[in-house]
This record gives structure tokens, C-alpha cells and sequence, in this order.
């Protein structure tokens, strides 16, 4: 492969594994209900928890989320009709008009 | 001795496994793609596989990246599928073949592969899929699965896994009880998902037509070119090429399919019959 980035390798693991708990419809709900909470308890850093907040892909994958993982956090926000779903202003609008 | 009867390489887009759970292959947009499996259910009801090998990437189900092997070899007496974050799926639990899988251990770390071996493993829809496509009413075969990491880098080469997949057939036709096997390389094709690609027909035909005269071109491609040419995702053709190695040699083409867009995805098949073929690889 392209040479590897050497210091990125490893970043976002809180992250992806918080995104890997979401496997569980457990996990799923207790995250959706609290997520400042549920992040906490996954330790992760402040960085990765504004990418949470902010919810867009290319800033989660950013700091290290793996799309395999990542995958998850984005569906279980897209079955919750969570606006940060959406990649882009048209969907974003739509889903916040409750279309989604 | 164990035979590999047949190969059989298949798209595992979750659109497919949603069709098929809902039983409405005949309904959806990609109606083509099922169709193209009429002659797939042929085949394996007269040629009657005893096992199905299933190699596939897991999808962030079984494996984390606390512990990430490179290629993992399922010994278990029986995998079941789980949620991976889409909701329950339709729950299956396929039996093992543990006597096969571990003979097939034992030959792969003698023959210097270092892989890791699952006693208990959860089975992603990359292989359910594949094999619901194959038997859509219970499937009646055991299977052994073997896991390509696809998730974090860095990745096997396609060289790497072509050279598996040709070990893991020497060992099948070493074991010794009359056991016919069919391969099956779920994955792939080209994927277009969002920034990571686009779905790129020539590249996919191309790929189809190598897998068929040609695997060794397939296994001297680089992960860079597949992911330029097929996008990140398109990495999955490693279980494409691991199968090939796994039938060897030449083979006859029973069947094949392409239809895009699955989704996002060239979604194709291809199934091969090796027992013409006695070739030792």
C-alpha cells in the first residue's frame, strides 16, 4: 500500500471502539440518550468527541475513525433521523424536516 | 481424498441479504443479479458440495482492532450471525467442520502461513450472504470460514492471498475422506462510496475475465491499484482472488452475472467448476 502515515496509525481508537459497541441495540439506545455520557465512559479524547459532535464523515474519519466502524455510528444516527446523518446541506435539510 | 469441486465468487452488498430476508428478489431494481443465480442452484444441487469454505472480510463484527489477524481460520463446531449495527438479522447458525478446518490449520502453518484459528467466531453477512444466495431455503452444507482482513491497514497483498487460497486447496485435496468442497469468495466489485471511489464497469469486466484465464494477473495487482481503480472498498476482490487460488489451475465457467448499481456496488458472480481440472497447484 501508499506508505503508511506512521504517527496516524492507532489514532481514534476510543472512537472506533465506541462505534464498534453499536453492534449492540443496547448500546445503540444508551448512546442515542446520552452521548456526551456515552463517549465519556469510552475515554475519548476532546478531539474525538467534537468529531461526535459535529457528526460529519471526512471530520470523524479525520481523526482516525475506520469506516468499517464508522459505519455503524452512521447508521445508528441515520435510524434515529439525526440530522448529522446527512453529508450534505440538501439531506441535511431533509432530515431535519423530519423526511428522512 | 477431499475434493474442490467447484469456486463460486459473489457480491455481499446488505441490499441482497435485505432482498432475500424479505423474499423480494423478483421486486428490487437488481432483480438481474438473482436471476443470474438460477443456474448457480443447478449446479450445486446435482454436484452436492459437502462443505463450503467462505472466505470473506469481516466488517467490524467479530474481529476488533484490538486483535486484528491478517487471515483467520474458523474451527468451530457452529458460527452464528449477529446485529452489526443494522438491527437483528434473520438469525442463522451454520454448522462447522472443525475435522477439516483444523487439518487444513495444521497444513497451512507447515506449509509457513501464519494464521490465526477461531473456536468460536461470529459469521458476517459477507458470508451469510453468500451462501443465502446459493440456498435460499437452509443451508444445507457445513462451512468453514476464513477471514481476510480488509479493515486496518496494512492489508495482504493480492500475491499473498492468491498463495493462501493455493495452499488452502493443497491441504483440502490432502485430506483424506472423499469430501467435496465448494469455495466461495464473497466481496467486491468496484464500489463507489462517497470520496472512496466510483463503480467502474470496465475495471470490474476486466477483473471477471482474469479471474476466469487470468489470476495471475489479478495476483499481481497492488492494493494502491485496486483501490484506485476500484475504490477503497474494492479491496474485497482479495477474496475474490483468494478463491481462485483455492480452485487452481483451469477451470470451466458454469455461470456468471454483473448488474450495477447494487447500491453502490458492481454486483457480480461467478462460478466455476474445477472437477474437470486434477491439477496439484
Amino acid at each position: 500500500m501508499a506508505d503508511l502515515d506512521l504517527d496516524a496509525m492507532g489514532q481514534g481508537y476510543a472512537l472506533n471502539k465506541l462505534a464498534w459497541s453499536l453492534n449492540r441495540a443496547d448500546n445503540r439506545a444508551d448512546f442515542l440518550a446520552d452521548e456526551d455520557g456515552y463517549c465519556a465512559r469510552y475515554g475519548l479524547s476532546d478531539v474525538e468527541r467534537a468529531a461526535v459532535r459535529n457528526g460529519d464523515k471526512q471530520g470523524l474519519r479525520g481523526v482516525g475513525g475506520n469506516p468499517y466502524f464508522l459505519a455503524k455510528l452512521d447508521r445508528t444516527w441515520r435510524i434515529a433521523g439525526d440530522p448529522r446523518r446527512a453529508d450534505d446541506a440538501v439531506e441535511r435539510a431533509r432530515l431535519e424536516n423530519g423526511n428522512g | 481424498m477431499a475434493e474442490v469441486i467447484g469456486g463460486l465468487s459473489t457480491s455481499h452488498v446488505p441490499m441482497i441479504g435485505k432482498a432475500i430476508a424479505a423474499k423480494r428478489q423478483e421486486q428490487v431494481s437488481f432483480r438481474p443479479f438473482f436471476d443470474g443465480y438460477a443456474p448457480v442452484r443447478q449446479w450445486v444441487a446435482q454436484a452436492r458440495p459437502d462443505i463450503a469454505v467462505v472466505i470473506y472480510n469481516d466488517h467490524g463484527l467479530n474481529f476488533f482492532l484490538d486483535t486484528m489477524p491478517t487471515f483467520a481460520l474458523g474451527v468451530a463446531r457452529e458460527y452464528a450471525n449477529a446485529d452489526e449495527g443494522w438491527g437483528p438479522p434473520v438469525p442463522h447458525v451454520f454448522p462447522g467442520a472443525p475435522r477439516l478446518g483444523w487439518h487444513i490449520a495444521d497444513r497451512l502453518v507447515a506449509d509457513e502461513f501464519d494464521i490465526a484459528t477461531c473456536q468460536e467466531m461470529l459469521f458476517d453477512h459477507a458470508g451469510a450472504t453468500a451462501l443465502d444466495l446459493v440456498w435460499p431455503d437452509g443451508v444445507p452444507v457445513a462451512t468453514i470460514p476464513v477471514v481476510i482482513n480488509a479493515v486496518q491497514p496494512p492489508l495482504p497483498t493480492p500475491r499473498r492471498c492468491y498463495k493462501i487460497g493455493q495452499a488452502i486447496g493443497r491441504a483440502i485435496r490432502a485430506y483424506p475422506e472423499p469430501l467435496k468442497v465448494l469455495v466461495i469468495g464473497s466481496g467486491g466489485l468496484s464500489h463507489s462510496l462517497g470520496q472512496s471511489g466510483s463503480i467502474n464497469q470496465a475495471y470490474d469486466k476486466r477483473c471477471m475475465d482474469q479471474m476466469l484465464s487470468d489470476p495471475e494477473a489479478l495476483a499481481s495487482l497492488t492494493n494502491d491499484e485496486i483501490v484506485r481503480d476500484a475504490g477503497t472498498q474494492g479491496l474485497e476482490i482479495l477474496t475474490w482472488i483468494a478463491m481462485r487460488g483455492v480452485v487452481a489451475g483451469p477451470v470451466d465457467l458454469v455461470a456468471s452475472t454483473y448488474h450495477a448499481p447494487i447500491s453502490h456496488t458492481g454486483g457480480a458472480m461467478m462460478l466455476f467448476d474445477a472437477r474437470g481440472s486434477r491439477t496439484v497447484a
